[in-house]
């Protein structure tokens, strides 16, 4: 008797048991309004080949913020005496308007410094794209000898030394400082770089009086020359690899070749690639001079003449140059709020200046 | 099986059971992760998608309705993204899924490569041709407006116009025939240019710079159309789709394996569900069963029990009904021996019985394989078991009599048997023992137990019950029997001294009747009585020529046979009158009558029988003849005489019709009268003889010689 009330008892308590495992009714889905979707509506709207910049989103404040302290402290550098910023100048364009950089012990890269600014547009890293994300491009300066010289080990330890920093990891960070976390704040802090709101973007969300006459004439002659085959898109350019000489051989006689002029050949090894380098951004380019990857050309002007040779197979008038320059001077966009190049005047860095 | 192993073994599935179930169940549920299946699928899916719309991309690019390649960088970015997405496969896929899926990937991720690779190179072509393509008809047109400027240019222009014609033709179209000729048109185009127009002018400067830029575009389209073409063309047949169709196709065919494995243990899930119920069922109904089991034997206990006692009533029952019907002891001893050993089950049962003379048991009844061997052995008091019960008044229970020093093993040696266990109660009347009752080998198990004990103490209370009765039986029988002989030799002595009154002086009479409660009365009564009176033929003259001491010899024999004849009829002798004899008849009135005839038949045939033997005497008394002759009628009985001298007798006209027969009567025969035959005429053979005349009677008497008796 009492056996047949315990297994009762036990029936019903599984019973019981079972039901709370009954699965609940589906919830009406929220549709929730996209406004990322949104936007791109707008980007195809402009069905033109350049795009206006759109703000980044979905970024972690905190870890821009931790990126932005890293990006400016030389901790990172084996010897700590410089940080990304001593090189990648925010208030100078993200550039240091160098032909080359200088390292830790004063050695030299002999390629031009690509601005930091809307490096997220780019669809790979550095010149001859060997980085495929913003954090695998994060890493190389940290550890080239003749850049920051540091190891990661070395960066780590520095950092797990500096309480601000050990605390922000831990906090931001569940693995805490790791190659992967600092590289990764270093990127994000990169993504928030972008330069919205030029004037030419705001001409193409229809702000008819954003351009004058010649940046107008300008951008029609851009689009007639083609030089927008290759610039084109939201960074107006960095999205595509493509010769230096597309119609006339660039490095023709010449004897001065170095490795940093063999481009993606130095990735790839393919003869293809030789002399192949990323199409850079033309956005804020009034503003990083000088220009290439050998920085041969001094002036927007210059650079214009080179690319209507090599590039285009075409010979520019005075006026047509003008026109460009205007164009290209409306691609200067602003950081925070504040145009580009307007906040202070273009300063050399102490220890740039003084290498030079 | 014992039903702990039972219970153990049980237990023991249960818990396999409830694990296996537990793995089962874990098993089964792992497919339930539909959201899974549907991101993998929707990857799958957006994968194969994304790769057309790349395609599509590509193509406006090519046919020149894009420029900006954003569209394309984006769209490998999410191909890179899903990229990673299927790279992990659901974890309800098995190990060998996923390992054929990863093969796929692998290819798949290889193919996907090299279509970067082309499309990185075709973006980097196409904007070249792109930015030619577009020149090239600006340029033309500039070249022939300032040709026509010049004179001799006309040959030039025409070959201009002939070359664009061609250029515009070979960008839409494939011939490779065109390609060559436009090369030649280069050449010869240039070679024109040289030849006339540096000749011509040097203001024509101009138009040699676009001459060599014309030559510059056509050859950068001659040189790059082709690799275009060739590259979009090995983009669009790039097998991304097949890898991702059968990676699809793998991935679902995995799919509904884990579904069909999902199923499989489901399903044994359910049966170690079923299995555990049923085997906690089955226990719980061993348990109940065990319940039921022992229930069910105590009820069958019981019910043996009863049968048992009510077999022990039966046979007390039978027991008492014997004791109580007081006849033969041995018969009431062997019943109850009977019924001791039907309800104890023994294989010999005996009763002894106490001699208080010799102070020793002997074997009164037995019953059992030896029993004759038994009868005649006797045991003293106190000696064997037997005689120690006897001795003590109690009962005694031996399982091992061969080691208990009271037992007489001599009794199996000289009978044979073979004692196992023995009881022995004793027999008690009236507080004494009289005797033991002993049973010898319990047959269904080794040893007598306590009923048996209390059953046979109350067959031997029975037992000493019916002695008790046999002998107060006997005795009662006795006292009867002694009682009876008293009264016959009472009725003897009175009927003698009657007799011996005739002779005997009053004093002796009245001492001899002091002890008699019968008071001798003068007077007397009328009754019905039958008398009969003998003689014998011719006597008188007989006696006369015999000796007396003969004469007295023969009479004692004759007297004493007729009067026991006649006193077993039951009649009384009245007198002897010589040689004659007159006896009364007065008991019932209906069959006095037959008695005196049947006394009078037996007496004719004594004499018949008897008068050889009396020859002996004397020659003469052989042929002794006797005349009988019988009357029935109202007499007069009583006393009569004087006090000192007083016959009891009867009187009457009867008496002298019986007397007057007898004389009528022809010897050998018995003659009686119509009275009397009246009252036998039924029973006996008789013949009616001649009337008589008897003094005082009118009227003649009718008479009958009976020949015997009717049968």
């Amino acid at each position: 008797m009492k056996l047949i009330v315990t297994l009762i008892v036990i029936a019903i308590a599984g019973l019981v048991i079972a039901v709370s495992f009954f699965p609940s009714a589906p919830e009406t889905m929220v549709v929730e309004a996209d406004r990322s979707s949104q936007s791109v509506q707008i980007i195809q709207k402009i069905s033109g080949p350049i795009q206006p910049i759109q703000a980044a989103v979905g970024l972690d404040p905190d870890k821009v913020s931790l990126g932005a302290q890293l990006f400016s402290d030389p901790i990172l550098s084996a010897d700590n005496t410089i940080s990304c910023a001593s090189c990648h100048r925010l208030e100078a364009g993200g550039t240091n308007g160098l032909p080359m950089s200088v390292g830790i012990t004063g050695g030299i890269t002999r390629i031009n410094v690509p601005t930091v600014f809307n490096s997220s547009l780019n669809f790979v890293q550095f010149w001859d794209g060997r980085a495929k994300t913003l954090e695998e491009q994060a890493t190389g300066p940290i550890e080239n000898p003749l850049e920051m010289g540091a190891t990661w080990p070395g960066v780590i330890g520095r950092l797990q030394a500096n309480g601000d920093y050990a605390k922000k990891f831990a906090d931001f960070y569940a693995e805490g400082v790791t190659k992967d976390s600092v590289s990764h704040a270093l990127a994000e802090f990169q993504r928030s770089l972008t330069t919205p709101n030029s004037a030419f973007d705001r001409y193409l969300k229809g702000d008819e009086n954003a351009l004058n006459e010649e940046q107008l004439a300008g951008s029609k002659l851009f689009e007639q020359l083609g030089c927008v085959r290759c610039h084109q898109g939201q960074g107006v350019g960095g999205n595509m690899f493509q010769r230096m000489g597309a119609k006339k051989d660039y490095f023709a006689g010449r004897d001065d070749l170095t490795v940093h002029d063999m481009g993606r050949f130095n990735v790839t090894g393919d003869e293809y690639d030789r002399h192949r380098f990323k199409v850079p951004s033309l956005r804020n380019i009034a503003l990083t001079a000088p220009y290439f990857h050998d920085s041969s050309a001094a002036t927007l002007e210059d650079a214009i003449q080179t690319m209507a040779t090599y590039q285009l197979g075409r010979r520019l008038v005075e006026r047509e140059e003008q026109l460009l320059v205007s164009f290209l001077e409306s691609l200067t966009g602003e950081y925070n709020g504040i145009k580009l190049g307007l906040g202070k005047p273009v300063e050399q860095d102490d220890q740039n200046g003084k290498q030079l | 099986m014992s039903a702990r192993t039972e219970y153990f073994i049980g237990f023991g599935v249960i818990f396999v059971g409830v694990v296996l179930m537990a793995f089962f169940f874990w098993k089964s549920v792992a497919i339930d992760d539909t959201r899974e299946h549907q991101r993998f699928v929707e990857s799958i899916r957006h994968l194969q998608a994304s790769d057309a719309i790349l395609d599509q991309h590509l193509l406006r690019l090519r046919n020149g309705s894009a420029t900006s390649v954003d569209n394309v960088n984006q769209e490998l970015a999410v191909i890179n993204r899903l990229n990673a997405i299927i790279t992990r496969p659901p974890v309800y896929i098995s190990p060998k899924g996923t390992a054929i899926l990863m093969d796929i990937l692998a290819n798949y991720r290889l193919v996907m490569e090299r279509k970067k690779l082309l499309i990185e190179r075709f973006m980097a072509e196409n904007a070249n041709l792109k930015t030619s393509i577009v020149y090239y008809p600006i340029l033309s047109q500039e070249l022939i407006t300032s040709l026509n400027e010049v004179e001799k240019g006309q040959p030039l222009t025409e070959k201009v116009q002939s070359l664009l014609r061609d250029i515009l033709l070979f960008n839409l179209d494939t011939n490779p025939g065109l390609a060559v000729s436009i090369k030649n048109q280069i050449g010869r185009l240039d070679e024109a240019g040289q030849t006339y127009l540096s000749e011509i002018s040097p203001t024509s400067l101009s138009s040699i710079n676009r001459i060599e830029d014309l030559s510059l575009q056509g050859q950068t389209i001659l040189r790059v159309k082709p690799g275009v073409d060739s590259l979009i063309t090995e983009l669009l047949s790039i097998p991304i789709a097949v890898e991702l169709d059968s990676f699809a196709d793998e991935y679902h065919r995995w799919y509904s394996y884990a579904l069909e494995s999902a199923k499989f243990y489901r399903f044994c899930l359910y049966f170690m569900i079923v299995l555990v119920i049923m085997i906690i069922s089955w226990l719980i109904i061993q348990h109940l069963n065990a319940r039921i089991r022992r229930a069910t034997e105590s009820i069958q206990q019981q019910r043996d029990q009863l049968v048992v006692q009510l077999d022990e009533r039966k046979a007390l029952a039978e027991v008492a009904v014997a004791v109580s019907s007081v006849g033969n002891l041995n018969k009431v001893l062997d019943t109850i021996l009977e019924k001791s050993r039907e309800v104890v089950n023994v294989e010999a049962s005996s009763v002894l019985l106490l001699d208080k003379e010799k102070n020793d048991l002997y074997f009164h009844t037995v019953q059992g394989r030896v029993s004759e061997n038994l009868k005649g052995i006797r045991i003293a008091l106190g000696q064997g078991l037997v005689g120690h019960v006897a001795e003590n008044g109690k009962t005694e229970v031996v399982d091992d009599p061969y080691s208990d020093p009271r037992f007489n093993k001599q009794v199996d040696v000289s009978t044979g048997f073979v004692t196992r266990s023995i009881l022995t109660t004793p027999l008690v009347s009236k507080d004494e023992i009289i005797g033991v009752l002993q049973l010898v080998n319990r047959q269904q198990f080794d040893t007598f137990n306590e009923n048996d004990v209390l059953l046979i103490e109350s067959f031997a209370v029975q037992a000493g019950i019916a002695i008790e009765n046999s002998r107060l039986y006997s005795d009662v029988k006795n006292y009867a029997d002694d009682l009876k002989v008293s009264l016959d030799n009472e009725r003897t002595l009175r009927v003698q001294k009657q007799k011996m009154g005739a002779y005997i002086p009053k004093g002796v009479v009245d001492q001899i009747s002091i002890s008699s409660e019968e008071k001798i009365a003068l007077g007397g009564k009328v009754v019905r009585a039958t008398i009969m009176f003998s003689d014998i033929v011719g006597f008188t003259r007989l006696s006369e020529r015999l000796e007396p001491e003969k004469v007295v010899d023969f009479l004692n024999l004759y007297m004493t046979e007729m009067s026991n004849i006649i006193e077993q009829e039951g009649g009384i002798v009245d007198k002897f009158i010589g040689d004659g004899i007159m006896a009364v008849f007065t008991d019932s009135e209906a069959e006095q009558a037959m008695a005196a005839v049947q006394a009078g038949l037996r007496m004719q045939a004594a004499v018949q029988r008897d008068r050889e033997s009396w020859g002996r005497i004397d020659q003469d008394l052989a042929k002794v003849e006797i005349r009988i002759g019988i009357n029935t009628g109202r007499v007069i009985s009583g006393n009569v005489g004087s006090e000192q001298r007083m016959d009891y007798t009867v009187i009457g006209d009867n008496v002298n019709v019986a007397a007057r027969i007898e004389q009528a009567c022809n010897p050998g025969e018995v003659l009686i009268s119509l009275s009397t035959f009246e009252d036998v005429k039924l029973r006996v053979n008789a013949t009616q003889m001649e009337p008589i005349k008897v003094k005082n009677r009118d009227q003649a008497v009718l008479t009958y010689s009976v020949q015997s008796i009717a049968t």
